[in-house]
């Protein structure tokens, strides 16, 4: 024991509760209702526990005891975690480790071990694109074929993300026509820049904190409410900035304007919500998607065995599709056979990863669709738009 | 010891797959599985998943005489702690439920298989296991075989293991009980056909073998299930209560709650914090105006009739021992968070979702079984202690009076930050010095064998000890399973 020679992180404060983990494994199950089933998608596929919030925990703890140093294996362990918040939910002890998972991370970067190749190509394409995925900034908005909108007469701003911009442009759409059709004015917010969330998610906090403060200013001087239609952008700036805006999820908003149409789908009988990590056990919304799905006629929704705080995470948080390709596929392989279990035609989700993480993987038959494109379709009959 | 070679070995048996030397394993066995300080970090952890395996892994192990650890999780037990360099054995991924025999109330289960596992599987077949108030994600067979249980009627928790299998440090399998002729797969019973050697393996946390397969009671979940309440002033009053429960055969299980401890439980579960404030403004052998100084808490299960008549009976033996019965209407208004704890435990029977919630518990726990009639004294004299070395939320305490009432456990548990490096070689010291007063004045004997103060006190066992040494010599030549820790 070096605890003389404890070293000094600068972002991982020590915590008692790295030393008071009893490595119980509650953070790697589900709870009694959903039948203590698989829970952290790391512990469960690379089936150790040093893959898991206990993980982190014990590794913090051996860090400021001086018993381990920052190594590339630690870094590969600490960067294979999904951030799906499973662990946080499920703690008897109240610790954070996806929190600790963060800090590590940063600490990592500090110590030049993070993030890995693969992901600094990401920070290159947000530092000159604005966007992880190296595309030129001007085409963010390409898909709207008549702009942003009126911003001066619109009452919510819709922040998309680029991976609704340029990976599900389709949501977006659908949730512009949703809003119409609700009566609610809305224009997309033209200067949308990238908010540091990946960025956050890998480590990289000042770049992040720079970035999410420099949106904040422009949104909150805009004056309007903000719909967002990524669950993963919605946390970021309602739970981790804790950013003093009206907000809310594009699903919340649903919920709340559902009742005032007739929506019905006669291309469908059964479907089945995931919750996405960041909207689920990260901003405790679970009952709104819910609601929506319920006020579709000729539909029924039935629930995955993991649902709600026990649902399990898609495989596509915190970059795993490029980091461990073949845990991610496993991942998702896992919630689509579970979805087929309930014998649901469709996965519906609000979150452009899971649901294009999920398509990916989908068996033949299955549909992974947007809950946005969900009611988009309900309002028209069944009808996709382009029909 | 040559680590280089053993690994090299090890990974030729198992693959590399199943062979871990990175920092990251290393970290995670560092502090055992105890929530106790960092201690030492394991040289190479493997995870067999047969028991061929682990008889490859003992040859290999004794070839290079490797100081070898076996854990799979959740025991606070001293001899899950690793050596420095050594090997540890992770028995999580043996995980296997061998059989749910409904015929004879038994599973055979492989050492990795957890709580939830387990009591997912025997619950849709109508069947619970006395898993105390540990959480869903804790091995089994190790938590019964390590004492970490409740109490039922017959005698503790040893009594629900019914035969092992196991492996012996020189790479010898056998079965214990009923299951020793390998030819007929029947695990119900621990006793015959020749001396239960079962006793070797049990509380010894792998010193003598590892075990991987053996055999638990598993219990009918009964038509009626009741948690009887009852408040007492003194723990005087509350163990002869207990004691005559025990006697006319009324309760699988009853623990005694010390005022400070059941009223934690109003925090853990998220209806009040006043049980902190009460805790660090009283002494222990005070109590807040609107609490019994002690709850006892009686779980029972039956026939709907005789649960009525059982309840009854409860309600006039406490107020024969000075207490207050309380109903269930009264517990659900006035202590609503202990009352979930204990509802969810005793009538509902699923495993505790809420441990140490709120507390980062220091894990170095003083647990001691002493004759029901020791039991006052020790608690008073201790909570003295305890309050003298200033551990104020070290004194609260729980005690469960075991096999009918011919012994008792008493077990007084620091919360304390382990950050606070001063409070917690306060805590080991206060902890060892009530080990040591316990079993010199009180004739208590330790829950955890191996706590270093129970250990130095080995040698003053006489016979016994050389007849202990005796047996680890033989079973295990090179002493590689928890060297120095029992021998």
């Amino acid at each position: 024991m070096n605890s003389e020679h404890r070293i000094k992180f600068k972002n991982l404060p020590r915590k008692p509760h790295y030393y008071g983990c009893p490595k119980c494994r509650n953070c790697c199950f589900t709870d009694k209702e959903a039948g203590y089933e698989p829970l952290c998608p790391t512990y469960h596929y690379y089936k150790t526990i040093t893959r898991s919030g206990a993980g982190m925990n014990k590794i913090a703890a051996n860090l400021f005891e001086g018993n381990i140093v920052l190594t590339p294996a630690i870094a590969e362990t600490v960067y294979s975690c999904t951030q799906c918040f499973g662990c946080d939910t499920r703690c008897p002890m109240s610790c954070r480790p996806t929190r600790t998972n963060l800090n590590l991370r940063r600490d990592l970067i500090e110590a030049n071990l993070g993030p890995p190749t693969i992901l600094q190509r990401r920070i290159e394409s947000i530092k000159k694109h604005g966007n992880p995925l190296g595309r030129p900034a001007k085409e963010r908005f390409q898909f709207l074929p008549n702009g942003c909108g009126d911003q001066q007469t619109a009452d919510f701003l819709i922040y998309c993300g680029a991976d609704v911009a340029w990976q599900d442009s389709e949501t977006a759409l659908a949730a512009a026509r949703n809003l119409e059709r609700m009566g609610i004015r809305y224009a997309f917010f033209a200067q949308e820049d990238d908010c540091g969330y990946q960025l956050y998610q890998m480590g990289v906090e000042k770049e992040a904190e720079k970035r999410a403060n420099r949106q904040y200013k422009l949104l909150k001087k805009s004056g309007k409410k903000i719909v967002f239609l990524d669950p993963g952008l919605y946390h970021y700036f309602s739970r981790v900035r804790k950013f003093d805006l009206p907000m809310v999820f594009v699903a919340e908003l649903y919920a709340e304007h559902i009742s005032k149409g007739e929506y019905v789908l006669d291309n469908v009988d059964k479907v089945t919500w995931h919750d996405p990590c960041a909207l689920g056990r990260g901003c405790d919304i679970y009952e709104e998607p819910r609601a929506v799905l319920a006020a579709v006629k000729g539909v029924e929704t039935v629930e995955m065995a993991r649902n709600r705080a026990d649902a399990w995470c898609c495989g596509a948080g915190a970059d795993a599709p490029a980091l461990q390709p073949e845990f991610a596929s496993w991942t998702a392989a896992q919630r689509i056979e579970e979805a087929r279990q309930t014998g649901a035609q469709w996965i519906v989700t609000s979150c452009p990863r899971c649901r294009t993480h999920l398509a990916a993987g989908a068996e033949t038959g299955q549909l992974v669709v947007d809950l946005s494109v969900f009611i988009d379709q309900a309002s028209r009959g069944g009808q996709s738009h382009a029909d | 010891m040559e680590i280089t070679q053993a690994v090299e070995a090890l990974t030729q048996l198992l693959g590399s797959e199943k062979v871990f030397t990175d920092a990251a394993e290393q970290a995670l066995f560092a502090g055992g599985s105890a929530t106790t300080g960092m201690l030492h970090l394991p040289g190479v952890v493997v995870r067999p998943d047969t028991v061929e395996q682990v008889q490859g892994i003992l040859e290999i192990a004794n070839e290079h005489k490797l100081p070898t650890t076996v854990v799979s999780s959740g025991t606070l037990d001293y001899t899950t702690h690793p050596y420095e360099g050594g090997m540890i054995i992770d028995l999580s991924w043996m995980n296997k439920i061998i059989k749910i025999d409904e015929k004879s109330d038994y599973a055979v289960i492989e050492p990795g298989v957890t709580i939830g596992q387990l009591n997912k599987a025997i619950r849709d077949k109508g069947y619970w296991a006395p898993f105390g108030s540990y959480p869903s994600g804790i091995c089994v067979l190790p938590n019964y075989c390590e004492r970490g249980h409740t109490a039922m009627r017959t005698g503790g928790a040893y009594d629900d293991v019914l035969a092992l299998e196991v492996v012996t440090p020189t790479g010898i399998r056998f079965r214990t009980g009923s299951a020793a002729f390998e030819d007929y797969d029947e695990w119900h019973t621990s006793w015959g056909p020749f001396p239960d050697i079962r006793g070797l393996f049990m509380g010894a946390g792998g010193s003598f073998g590892v075990f991987t397969k053996g055999a638990v009671r598993i219990y009918p979940m009964q038509e009626e299930r009741r948690m009887v309440l009852a408040g007492f002033d003194s723990i005087e009053q509350s163990t002869k209560y207990c004691q005559m429960l025990g006697r006319a055969g009324l309760v699988e299980q009853n623990v005694i709650w010390h005022w400070a401890m059941y009223t934690m439980f109003e925090q853990m579960y998220g209806k009040t914090s006043l049980a902190h404030m009460s805790l660090v403004a009283l002494k222990p052998w005070e109590k807040p105006q609107h609490c019994y100084y002690n709850m006892v808490t009686a779980q029972m299960a039956g026939y709907a009739e005789d649960m009525e008549a059982h309840e009854k009976i409860c309600a006039r033996l406490a107020k024969e021992c000075g207490g207050t019965y309380i109903t269930r209407e009264q517990a659900e208004q006035d202590y609503p968070g202990a009352w979930e704890h204990w509802k969810l435990i005793g009538i509902d029977r699923w495993p505790c979702e809420k441990f140490g919630t709120g507390f980062v518990q220091f894990g170095a726990f003083a647990f001691v079984y002493a004759a029901p009639e020791s039991i006052a004294a020790l608690e008073k004299e201790s909570m003295q202690d305890l309050y003298e070395a200033g551990l104020r939320f070290g004194m609260t305490y729980y005690s469960q009076t075991v096999d009918r009432g011919r012994t008792q456990s008493i077990r007084f548990t620091p919360f304390i930050s382990p950050l606070d490096k001063e409070k917690s070689e306060t805590a080991l010291a206060t902890i060892d010095k009530f080990y040591k007063k316990a079993m010199d004045k009180y004739g208590a004997v330790a829950m955890l064998v191996t706590h270093p103060e129970q250990r130095e006190l080995l040698p003053e066992t006489g016979g016994y000890y050389e007849v202990w040494k005796l047996i680890k010599k033989a079973l295990d030549p090179n002493n590689i399973m928890n060297p120095h820790t029992l021998y």
